[in-house]
């Protein structure tokens, strides 16, 4: 299988103290892939996403995306292989002077020639999987947080992205929801995409149930928190 | 610090804001006639921006053009046939009008109505985390924020110039001809002022709008995103854009009329 996300020996350092430090994080995730890291609540927030998406350089180490290093890819060449990666934010994730469907279809419509009507048709489709109505009309700040939460799930499975990181996705969200979150993420990584999943507890890090390895935060270093089950 | 090593720092810190403004401009430019950036997106972008800096602002704009015509043409009419050079009208109105004035206040407007909701937009969404948002989607903010701005604010400027030089000429002739200043016949009127018009006032026109225009819309966005994640740098981010857009068009202006002169 093709490997989707590499860290080597990849060592964080935190740009804000709202952000917790990383020491030599290694693991690889291939296509079809889950890799699920347990960051229990009230810890700060780890930027392990950010260095994924190349967002943010390691002091000490080396993200490979797609089988290239960030730090080595041009920034035109960074931002189309960003276009690859859908995510959930563990904190606001929305542009706020758009409605909320142009959010959730926005990486769509930009980085694909797929005809709206097929993007909008998708989007509708994961809404209802995740029991909404449909996607709301208006802006962000207007739609009630849990259902923003669905809708970044929406936005987090359309298409045919690479890679779907999924930051603490279960914050504001309803506990009942997580069996529907976890089915749409196996179903997208049955398509082919490489999950990366910061849980917030021990619930959300066994959601998954097959091609899945799980690691926990131990002070700043990652460590194995079961064997990988096939 | 010794005064000269003041100036010095200043006079670096100038230049490094200004060698900083090329690189984005440059990079927008390019960018703009790419076709390849023009993506959906991107094109709703662009047209969003269009009706708000351009079609909103036509009632204003068309406001200030009469005024100022009623007050910059009737006395040029007057004080033409007083002088008993009334043939030069046409030359004089299109030198005032059309090379100097329209494009200044079209600016003016331009950078007071959309620069500054520009800056405080780019400014916001910086503050609230949201550039990263799209950064992490794959959207360059350079390509989806401010090319398709700085792109509306020269094409709204140039069509926003034009659209108040004809404004501004026919309310000064119709308020004269009204008050019997001025040439009774439209045609005289609108011959003189043709006559007047040489093709170095085209090229005037397209220097005095396009490149200030997207020198502001650049300076506007680039503003707006300098704020560090702290809403209350919002206000400081929106003053100094419009200090700067107002500086960037008075010099750009002035450049392009010396060398139209010299």
């Amino acid at each position: 299988m093709e490997t989707i996300l590499e860290f080597l020996e990849v060592s964080l350092r935190p740009s804000s103290h709202h952000m917790a430090e990383v020491e030599g994080a290694t693991f690889r995730l291939a296509a079809g892939e889950a890799v699920v890291i347990l960051v229990e609540e009230g810890r700060e927030h780890l930027p392990l996403a950010d260095a994924a998406e190349g967002l943010l350089a390691p002091s000490r180490g080396g993200v490979w995306f797609c089988g290239m290093r960030w730090e080595a890819m041009r920034p035109a060449r960074q931002t189309e292989m960003r276009g690859r990666i859908r995510r959930v934010f563990e904190r606001y994730g929305w542009v706020s002077n758009l409605d909320v469907v142009e959010n959730v279809c926005l990486a769509e419509c930009y980085h694909t020639a797929r005809p709206l009507a097929e993007i909008m048709a998708e989007a509708e489709s994961l809404a209802r999987q995740f029991n909404l109505d449909g996607i709301p009309a208006g802006r962000p700040t207007r739609v009630p947080g849990p259902i923003l939460r669905k809708l970044e799930w929406v936005r987090a499975l359309m298409g045919r992205p690479a890679l779907i990181i999924l930051e603490r996705p279960m914050l504001g969200a309803m506990r009942a929801d997580l069996a529907l979150l976890s089915a749409g993420v196996t179903r997208a990584m049955q398509a082919g995409a490489a999950v990366l999943w910061l849980a917030s507890d021990r619930a959300e890090m066994e959601a998954l149930t097959a091609n899945v390895r799980r690691y926990r935060m131990e002070g700043p270093c990652l460590r194995v928190a079961g064997q990988e089950q096939t | 610090m010794s005064l000269l090593g003041g100036m010095g720092a200043g006079a670096l810190g100038l230049f490094r804001r200004l060698r900083g403004l090329s690189s984005v401009a440059w990079a927008v430019l390019r960018l703009a006639l790419s076709p390849g950036s023009w993506r959906r997106p991107v094109r709703t972008v662009l047209a969003r921006q269009i009706v708000f800096t351009g079609v909103e602002a036509i009632p204003f704009l068309s406001l200030v053009a009469v005024l100022a015509g009623v007050a910059v043409v009737v006395q040029a009419q007057v004080w033409m046939s007083r002088l008993g050079q009334s043939e030069l009208l046409g030359p004089l109105l299109i030198a005032v009008i059309v090379r100097e004035v329209g494009p200044l206040l079209v600016h003016f407007i331009v950078i007071g109505r959309s620069g500054t909701a520009m800056a405080a937009e780019m400014a916001g969404m910086t503050a609230r985390n949201e550039v990263k948002v799209l950064d992490a989607q794959g959207l360059d903010p350079l390509a989806y924020l401010v090319m398709p701005r700085a792109v509306t604010m020269a094409i709204c400027v140039l069509c926003g110039s034009a659209l108040f030089s004809v404004l501004a000429l026919g309310s000064g002739y119709l308020v004269g001809a009204l008050l019997g200043t001025g040439p009774g016949d439209p045609r005289l009127f609108v011959g003189s002022v043709l006559d007047g018009l040489v093709p170095g006032d085209f090229v005037s026109l397209l220097a005095k709008t396009l490149l200030p225009g997207l020198l502001i819309g650049v300076i506007s966005c680039v503003e707006g995103l300098s704020v560090e994640g702290v809403a209350t740098d919002i206000p400081q981010a929106v003053s100094r854009s419009v200090v700067r857009s107002n500086t960037a068009v008075l010099v750009v202006s002035v450049l392009v009329s010396l060398l139209m002169y010299l």
